[in-house]
This record gives structure tokens, C-alpha cells and sequence, in this order.
């Protein structure tokens, strides 16, 4: 008894250690806001008021379930922020943002804050320097703050897709297109129009090409880590592997499927929700189609760029544990089966 | 302008009935003569769930370490099943809803009561009783009904409940929190206890369908006989 004890604790201890060493992506990067308005009105009692830290990390510290509001001023006007702090749901539906009862005064205070909370960008600087195209997109995704909402490996937030392997997900034309008029591209996309100029659209869609699975296993060291923290069940790790591979961004949130597909030819145009796998599929049979990936006829043979295809994941994207606990989170997706039942 | 106006009165009355939901047949109050009971039980058989514990992930301090999922609530002794709805289908007439001052709390990061059940077009009360934030995320199915913040202790919230059905409720930032509240249109209710019991009371005299709703085991029914005066039993039995 006393020794299994002790290795518990010898478990958690080394589980503890190895997560204070590693890099902690629950801390944003970047500038000190020391002595600026901002901080100020960070230590305020309307934000002690509405705890907005429990969720977001604001300058270098916070939590992490929505994204990262150092650049929320660049990203949205202020028209934006307040339609979206009135009533969260009504923009993204099933959002974990709630609606808070700020009064009138209180929701300019917000407003004016969270427009103010940028820092100039350095796109020319950028592009003008003499790196490569691939080194200038890795850098203008950093001033640009995209880990703000989009992961890869254990940096950044959870609230765009995750872009570790998007380099086989998306083509590199699909990006320039994307990037250049996200919600035009795709009407209701949560994700705004940076302005982004030209060139630098053609060096990022470079460096997210590159990204094609050399952070997952960053990534899944920190989902290892985290798994002392948290509740430790395989559904749980299962949701995490889920989003590490990006599957939500065409197969919805929970698999609930139904993305339209633009590129996609008549009788193909909605990705397939994922909510009867566990019924229709074998476990082997899944991880076959996820290996070997799905192409769909574009919409035609000219158009660019690519349509929507799961990508053939590489046989070391998913390790065994990855797999089971994938599988679990998948079949967790549909109809709850109780063994118990009236009789 | 007369003429106008006696076009649009229609139209108007219309309207307003759409906007006040005035339904095809409401559930009327009566006096129930010698109306008899419905008394039962929900229990396993044999074996029966053991409790699962989950890690509380954050904010230990006011939630604990771990908690107890309510997902099946089984006395030991009895085998009997708490937090099950039992509904009278399809009664359109009866005694009146009893009074309804019961708050849905959010206290040491749980829902308090786990189940409840509200009558449609009454106003849901919910009171944050923690030092910390939660938010109120109401789902009708996967749909979100509304989703709101109580960062304040002692903050009530009223939600007015329109139409009958199932409502989930949730917290985003402690993913543990659940609770369901039951929206019914006639006050022939019961929920069982720790033992697994209810009882119905007052039910005018007639064959019935008895419909149990759980959270994992969904709705299952059974028909029910009601004599005046007397007491019927429906049990309901668990098994694998």
C-alpha cells in the first residue's frame, strides 16, 4: 500500500517538475505593458469585478479557454467588440462566452479598453528584410499575434483551428485565398480581415505550408503534462488529440458536421458531421480512412484552390495512445449507450 | 381611416395572440373530486453504477478536489434511483401547480437541486452563490437557449421558460457543472428520492400514460390506471 502511494506521489511530483520546465504557453509572449493605460485599467475593479482573467490571458497572464487580447484592438473595430460583448451567441452560436451584465457605462469601459490593446505591426519591416519567404511568414504569424486564437504544438489558444499539420490540410493557394478575405471566402468565419498586405499574405501562406506535424509532438508533451492537471480520462485526452489534428474546422464543433465546402462540386458541398462513426465504423476501419484521407471532385477543374480533403495523416501523427484515446472522444460523439435500461 | 382601422383590429388581435404564445388547449385548473394517487419506485434490479469521481480542475479552494457525478444517484441500500421525472402524459385538466420559489444555485462549483421541474412560462431563478465566476449555459439539445455570466456572489439571474422540454444546464468554466431542469405543462409530477420514491397526488380518476424521464436512461412509459380515491402503483425496474 505504502509504496504505491509513493509512486503516485513520486508521479505527480515528476509530472509537476517537467511541467514547470517546460515552455508555458498559459503565458502569452511578447512586450511588457508596464506602465501603460492598459495595465492600469487591468488592475481596475470592474475587471477584478468580472474576472475576464479566468478565461482570457491579457498581457502575460490569464487563462486560457478564449483567445489571448493583447491584439484585440487589431483584430476587431470597436462597433465589433461591442455588438459582440452585448450578445456573444448571437455572432458565434454555442459560444462559451457569456453574456455579461455590464451596464451601459461599464460596456464603454470594456470597449474602449479592448480597442486599445494593440501594439504597432512591423509588416513592411518584415517583408523588406532579407529573410526567406518562409522566415518572414513565421515572423509577420508572430506580429501578427495569430497564436492569439491558433495553436501549433503547445503555443498559442484554442479558439481558431489548430495549424500544426495545416500544411497538409491546405494548399498553399488555399491560404493566399483565405487570408486575403476570410469571411469573404467563407460567409459567418469567425475570423477577421487582417489587411494583411500582398507579399506578406504570400510569406505566410509559405510558412503555414511548412507546418505539417514537426510540432505535434511538442504538442503532445504538453497535453502529457497537462493530463496531471486535469481530469485524466481517455474522452477528455481524446478531445485534445481531436483539436490537435484540426478535425473540427471541417467536421464542426463536436463532429457535428454540415461546413460548407466552396470548393467542393454539387452533391459534396457539406463536410460530414462525424457523429455516427462509432456505429458505422470499425476502430481499424477509422484510422484507415484517417491515414489514407478523402479527396472530393472540385466544383471545377480550374478552380482554385484545392476543395476540402481530410489529408492522409502520417502513420507517426497518431501514436497508439493518440489512437485509443481519438477513438474514445469520436464515439463519445454519438448517441449516449448506457448498458443500463428499463426493463 | 375608420375603414383602416377595422381591417387592421383583426389582424392586430392576431398578432398579439402569436406574441402571447394564447396555445391550441391550455392546461386548465379544476377541482378534483376524490382524485387517487400514483405511488412508485425506481430501482435497479441487481447490480447497479457505482459512483463516479471526477478531479475538480480548478479553483480548488471554493469547489474542492474532486466531486461526484450525479449522472445516477443509487441508494446502496434500496438500489432506488434519486433524480428521476416521473410526468403524467396528456392531462389536460386537474389541480393547480403548486407554489414555486425554489432557486437554481451554483454552490461550491455544483448545481443545486441537480434535476428540477418548472412549469412553462415561469421564470427560472438562478443564484450564484460562489466567490467566483461562473456562467449560466443553457442548451436545448445542441442548441444554446442562452448563455450567461455570474461573475458576482449573489448574483440572480431569471430566465423565463416558454416551452416544454428538456434543458441542460452548464458552466464553461468549471466543464463539471451540470444540472437539468424539466420544463412540463401540467403539475402531475413527481421526482424520486434517495430511495428512489414518488408520488402523485390528486389525479382525477382515468387511464394515463406515466412517462419517466432520466438523464443517461432517456424516457421510458408505462400505463397507469387511476381509481377515485384509491392509490396506484407503477414501478420501474433497472436491469443491464
Amino acid at each position: 500500500m505504502r509504496m504505491i502511494c509513493l509512486r503516485r506521489v513520486g508521479v505527480c511530483l515528476l509530472g509537476a517538475a517537467l511541467y514547470m520546465a517546460l515552455p508555458n504557453s498559459a503565458r502569452a509572449e511578447g512586450d511588457s505593458w508596464k506602465g501603460t493605460s492598459q495595465e492600469t485599467f487591468l488592475k481596475s475593479a470592474l475587471v477584478k469585478k468580472y474576472q475576464c482573467f479566468t478565461c482570457h490571458t491579457i498581457t502575460d497572464t490569464g487563462g486560457t479557454v478564449g483567445p489571448i487580447l493583447n491584439m484585440s484592438g487589431l483584430r476587431r473595430e470597436k462597433e465589433w467588440i461591442r455588438t459582440w460583448l452585448k450578445d456573444p451567441n448571437a455572432i458565434k452560436p454555442g459560444t462559451k462566452m457569456p453574456m455579461f451584465p455590464f451596464s451601459a457605462q461599464e460596456l464603454d469601459q470594456v470597449v474602449n479598453f479592448l480597442s486599445r490593446m494593440k501594439r504597432p505591426l512591423h509588416t513592411q519591416e518584415i517583408i523588406n528584410s532579407s529573410k526567406s519567404p518562409v522566415e518572414k511568414g513565421r515572423a509577420l504569424f508572430k506580429d501578427y499575434d495569430c497564436s492569439a486564437c491558433h495553436r501549433i504544438g503547445d503555443q498559442g489558444r484554442f479558439v481558431g483551428p489548430d495549424l500544426t499539420f495545416v500544411g497538409l490540410r491546405k494548399t498553399e493557394q488555399w491560404e493566399q485565398v483565405w487570408l486575403k478575405d476570410p469571411t469573404g471566402f467563407k460567409p459567418g468565419a469567425f475570423m477577421p480581415n487582417f489587411h494583411i498586405p500582398k507579399e506578406g499574405i504570400l510569406h505566410l501562406a509559405a510558412f503555414l505550408h511548412t507546418l505539417q506535424g514537426q510540432e505535434n509532438e511538442a504538442g503532445r508533451l504538453w497535453e502529457f503534462m497537462i493530463n496531471f492537471m486535469i481530469d485524466n480520462r481517455d474522452v477528455q485526452r481524446g478531445e485534445m488529440v481531436w483539436k490537435r489534428m484540426g478535425c473540427w474546422g471541417c467536421h464542426g464543433e463536436a463532429g457535428k458536421g454540415g461546413i460548407k465546402s466552396q470548393n467542393a462540386a454539387a452533391g459534396h458541398e457539406t463536410v460530414p458531421g462525424l457523429k455516427e462513426v462509432r456505429d458505422k465504423y470499425s476502430k481499424e476501419d477509422f484510422f484507415k480512412k484517417v491515414s489514407t484521407g478523402t479527396q472530393v471532385p472540385a466544383v471545377s477543374k480550374d478552380a482554385v484552390p484545392q476543395p476540402y480533403a481530410c489529408p492522409a495523416y502520417p502513420e507517426d501523427a497518431l501514436n497508439r495512445q493518440d489512437r485509443d484515446d481519438l477513438w474514445a472522444y469520436i464515439s463519445s460523439l454519438a448517441p449516449r449507450k448506457s448498458k443500463w435500461k428499463v426493463k | 381611416m375608420k375603414r383602416s382601422f377595422a381591417l387592421l383590429a383583426p389582424l392586430a388581435l392576431v398578432l398579439v395572440a402569436v406574441a402571447f404564445e394564447v396555445p391550441a388547449s391550455a392546461y386548465e385548473i379544476a377541482e378534483v373530486k376524490n382524485g387517487g394517487t400514483i405511488t412508485g419506485r425506481v430501482y435497479f434490479e441487481k447490480d447497479y453504477p457505482k459512483p463516479e469521481r471526477k478531479k475538480v480542475t480548478r479553483d480548488n479552494n471554493v469547489c474542492g478536489i474532486r466531486m461526484t457525478s450525479e449522472e445516477f444517484v443509487v441508494d446502496p441500500k434500496s438500489k432506488g434511483l434519486a433524480n428521476a421525472v416521473l410526468v403524467l402524459e396528456g392531462i389536460e385538466k386537474g389541480k393547480a401547480f403548486p407554489k414555486d420559489d425554489k432557486t437554481l444555485d451554483q454552490l461550491k462549483c455544483r448545481y443545486s437541486p441537480h434535476v428540477m421541474v418548472k412549469q412553462t412560462k415561469t421564470t427560472l431563478v438562478v443564484v450564484n452563490k460562489d466567490p467566483i465566476l461562473h456562467n449560466i449555459h443553457a442548451y436545448l439539445g445542441d442548441r444554446t437557449l442562452f448563455n450567461l455570466a455570474q461573475p458576482i456572489q449573489n448574483q440572480v439571474t431569471k430566465k423565463k421558460l416558454r416551452r416544454k422540454g428538456v434543458v441542460r444546464v452548464g458552466c464553461d468554466v468549471h466543464d463539471w457543472m451540470e444540472s437539468y431542469v424539466l420544463i412540463v405543462d401540467n403539475p402531475y409530477y413527481g421526482i424520486t428520492d434517495r430511495q428512489g420514491n414518488f408520488k402523485i397526488t390528486d389525479v382525477p380518476p382515468g387511464d394515463y400514460t406515466l412517462k419517466m424521464w432520466q438523464e443517461v436512461l432517456g424516457e421510458s412509459t408505462k400505463k397507469v390506471a387511476v381509481k377515485a380515491g384509491k392509490s396506484a402503483k407503477v414501478d420501474f425496474l433497472i436491469g443491464e
